[in-house]
């Protein structure tokens, strides 16, 4: 595409009145040699005239446009022009609602940023999507329990063919093993009959839907829209293409035989699960002897929120307890249920299915510490527990002891086994080989074929959940075109497990929708370009390969990285980490961003201070601060980068031999509370940014002259103080001595 | 949270809050359950965590639908094609919020594709 260049500048919302537009228009010209006459201003740009305006030109011929106005990130919907190649130049929100009006500094300030808006144009190019061919757009769904089922039957009704996966004989899952369910409607007050066979016969007779029984996954080879997955039945086995997965894989409930301090280990001592089987069977009994139960104990939170077992709450044991007390009350009402509980949760409506609970005689709740179960001589068992309500100690005889047991992923013991090999492995071959030989290997969910391991790698904080630890980012994995539904993902009910499920439907049928048109899934959803290495500099350092987050770079035969494109999310962390710089975007690269710091004004009188910004969190939070009109040192440039692990360490070097006096890094958090889009973005950054100091070195550099900071979208009123404490220091420092060369 | 030694949780009702007209401040008289005494604290800003009220408590949507006492929506009395979502059906947080919205967009691709 041959560029013709349009430069429009907006002078509403205050550009005008901040900055001299002749001038800015003149320095543009000059500075990014583009001709005059296509550098054009309008009193407000997004009018219907200022539009009119733009569209004009494109009739004519202008195919890249660079409109300095307001931030990216509103009115994308009016500066939308198909088929050109558009930059937006943030003018009001980093120059004119956050710096003095029509002062030298300003100006030089608005005339960087349209320059570097140029610039970007210049070196970057429209995007070609990369649309791989034989692409299928069928869904995998592992799991056949609530969420497996229903996350079957909405892609499967929204016209995608569906596979389902169960390892068991029959599909129901947890669910088919339930006498009754919690109420699920208004009142609250009557228990439901499960309505899980009803959905089996629906998923079993589906025409879109093809259910494999018995079945595990034996290997996944490929990529989003192109994932040949081995279904291993009975000892023969399938080969079937799909475009994306549904992980419903589920629980397990927690090793009761942890729970000792609990009295497991006595019979009359059940799980709620097995509390459930006997329910099913007909009467509550003590298991002991067959004697009906006329005293049944339940004991809250058995492994959950306890830093011992299960550091979180498992979120449904209080209603299950709160059933299964309506079952002892209901098949014999001499019987009573005792519930001793840390808090009761039962949150929203079905606090009415708890008041109705309390409202019957027959069941006491008692808010105490269990502290231990002992012998009551006669085939019964005592409760002993403390810090009551009445603030005594209590001992209540029960013929029955019911543990509210919590919640672990399937996912769990996968990542626990991988993560002990990757320990092992660390030690040498030996211990590797050790660790295989007497460690117990738990069952496998997807068998990955993938360079960075078979399973889902754990994250920080999630405790073996395949959760995302993300409110907005729900059934996202760090596998891409694997998304996570149910009690996987975090422990839930059966009727948030079914909204939980077509949530996750919803998000396969994206990705799968992407990948045909070559766009990238979330969080990047609009995004057409792809990384694009110039493989005869690669050196397979496999830098790249280690890095990525989302394990899209895999080794050839020869040990040569190459990228499996629709797994990318197009963080450009490999573009961050390549050492020899050959990894490109169309609109991101080293020399794209190189070329623009390097358009940067260096004046001998003034300090100069780069910004590398992440596009994510960094960059709105400085647009949050500009709409609260907070000042921002007129010496800061700053240019957004894709995340924080897209930054390559040349861009640092660069902008100290060029006479840059600071350079500040701003990336979300990371570690447990992690807030990187790209899960691990920040955190490389960081690791790299140890290097930036020998660099510095090596220049004869103050190491403080560039530092990374952590930021997250809340902290946009902090933002704007840190960056100027930043330049402060920078001028204490002094001015960087290469300017004068 | 509650590692934080700024932080105290209490268990219990609130009998009386009372401010003192010359400094403003605001003195909070409650039961400490767990302690199994009456407390007295002043504080500078008391926040009361109030509930959430679903819009169609105080104004109806033009369908035929049934509510709760409290004025939520009840699901199950909607008509094919209609969904409620979020705190219209129940209190929910963010999350919920977020997983139950996208849970019921796949809804509206099956009815285009019916």
């Amino acid at each position: 595409m041959e560029k013709k260049f349009g430069v429009y500048i907006c002078k509403g919302c205050g550009i005008g009145t901040t900055v001299d537009i002749e001038k800015l228009k003149k320095n543009t010209a000059g500075g990014a040699r583009v001709p005059a006459e296509q550098i054009k201003e309008h009193d407000i740009l997004c009018s219907p005239e200022g539009l009119e305006f733009i569209k004009n030109d494109i009739k004519e011929g202008t195919n890249t446009i660079i409109i300095g106005a307001c931030s990216p990130r509103v009115k994308y919907e009016e500066f939308d022009f198909p088929g050109t190649l558009l930059e937006r130049v943030n003018l009001r929100e980093f120059v004119s609602w956050v710096s003095e009006p029509m002062t030298e500094a300003t100006q030089t300030l608005a005339e960087d940023y349209l320059k570097m808006g140029v610039i970007k144009t210049q070196k970057g190019n429209l995007p070609e999507p990369n649309i791989l061919p034989d692409l299928s757009n069928a869904i995998m769904v592992i799991g056949g329990g609530i969420s497996g089922l229903t996350a079957a039957l909405e892609a499967a009704n929204a016209g995608y063919q569906v596979t389902l996966v169960e390892k068991e004989a029959e599909l129901g899952g947890w669910a088919a093993k339930l006498y009754k369910e919690t109420p699920r409607s208004y009142p609250y007050d009557k228990l439901d009959e499960p309505q899980i066979f009803d959905k089996i016969k629906e998923v079993e007779t589906h025409k879109n839907i093809k259910v494999y029984k018995s079945s595990v996954i034996e290997k996944t080879d490929g990529q989003p829209g192109l994932f040949d997955v081995t279904i291993a039945t009975n000892g023969g086995s399938e080969t079937v293409k799909v475009g994306a997965f549904i992980m419903a894989a589920g629980w397990k409930p927690y090793d009761a035989t942890k729970l000792g301090h609990l009295g497991y280990g006595n019979p009359n001592v059940i799980t709620s699960v097995q509390m459930e089987e006997m329910a099913k069977k007909g009467k509550i009994i003590r298991p002991s002897d067959g004697k009906e139960a006329k005293k049944v104990a339940f004991i809250q939170c058995a492994g959950s929120r306890d830093a011992n077992h299960l550091p979180y709450c498992s979120s449904f044991c209080c209603a299950t307890s709160l059933k299964q007390a309506k079952y002892v009350r209901e098949k014999n009402s001499d019987a009573v249920a005792m519930i001793f509980y840390k808090d009761i949760r039962t949150p929203g409506q079905s606090e009415l299915f708890y008041k109705n609970m309390q409202n019957d005689p027959g069941v006491l709740l008692t808010k105490a510490e269990v502290s231990g179960i002992t012998d009551a001589g006669n085939g019964n068992l005592f409760v002993e527990a403390d810090q009551t309500l009445l603030g005594e100690k209590i001992q209540v005889e029960a013929d029955l002891v019911v543990l509210a047991i919590g919640v672990v992923p399937a996912t769990r013991a996968p990542q626990e086994y991988l993560d002990g090999l990757t320990e092992a492995g660390k030690k040498g071959d030996d211990a590797k080989k050790a660790y295989v030989d007497e460690t117990v290997k738990p069952d496998f969910i997807l068998n990955l074929n993938y360079k960075q391991g078979p399973e889902l790698p754990t994250l920080e904080g999630a405790y073996g959940f395949a959760d995302s630890n993300f409110i907005c980012f729900q059934y996202e994995t760090r596998r891409t075109g694997i998304y996570s539904a149910g009690c996987v993902r975090q422990p839930m009910n059966m009727t948030e497990a079914s909204q939980d499920a077509a949530g996750a439907a919803l998000k396969a049928i994206q990705c799968v929708e992407h990948v045909a048109t070559g766009t990238a899934v979330h969080p990047r959803a609009w995004d057409q370009t792809f990384p694009d290495p110039m493989m005869i500099k690669c050196t397979s350092c496999k830098r790249c390969t280690d890095e990525c987050p989302f394990g899209a770079i895999d080794e050839d035969a020869k040990g040569t990285p190459f990228f499996r494109i629709n797994r990318c999310r197009r963080c450009a962390t490999c573009l961050g980490a390549c050492p020899e710089r050959i990894v490109s975007f169309k609109d991101f690269s080293v020399d794209i961003v190189g070329s623009m710091l390097k358009a940067i004004d260096i004046n001998e009188d003034d300090f100069r201070v780069l910004v590398l910004a992440c596009e994510n969190d960094a960059y709105p939070a400085l647009d949050s601060a500009a709409i609260k009109r907070m000042n921002l040192s007129p010496a800061v440039r700053i240019i957004p980068v894709r995340c924080l692990g897209s930054t390559n360490l040349v861009w640092v070097t660069d902008a100290f031999s060029t006479g840059i006096d600071g350079v500040l890094l701003l990336g979300c958090k990371y570690g447990e509370n992690y807030q990187c889009h790209f899960v691990k973005g920040s955190e490389l950054a960081n690791y790299r940014f140890s290097k930036v100091q020998e660099t510095l070195n090596k220049l004869q550099l103050e190491a403080e002259r560039c530092q990374l900071m952590q930021v997250s979208i809340s902290e946009y009123d902090k933002l704007p103080q840190m960056i100027n404490d930043f330049v402060a220091r920078v001028e204490e420092i002094g001015p960087n001595p290469f300017k004068e060369l | 949270m509650k590692d934080d030694p700024n932080v105290t949780l209490t268990k219990g009702k609130v009998a009386r809050i009372t401010e003192d007209a010359a400094t403003g401040d605001i003195t909070v008289e409650a039961e400490d359950i767990m302690a199994g005494k009456k407390i007295r604290r002043t504080f500078d800003m008391v926040i009361l965590a109030t509930g959430m009220v679903p819009s169609t408590k105080n104004s109806k949507i033009p369908v035929d639908v049934s509510y709760t006492p409290d004025g939520f929506v009840m699901p199950a009395s909607l008509k094919k094609g209609v969904y409620a979502i979020g705190t219209l059906k129940s209190p929910v947080d963010v999350a919920k919020s977020v997983q139950e919205a996208t849970g019921v967009a796949i809804k509206s691709i099956q009815s285009v594709r019916r």
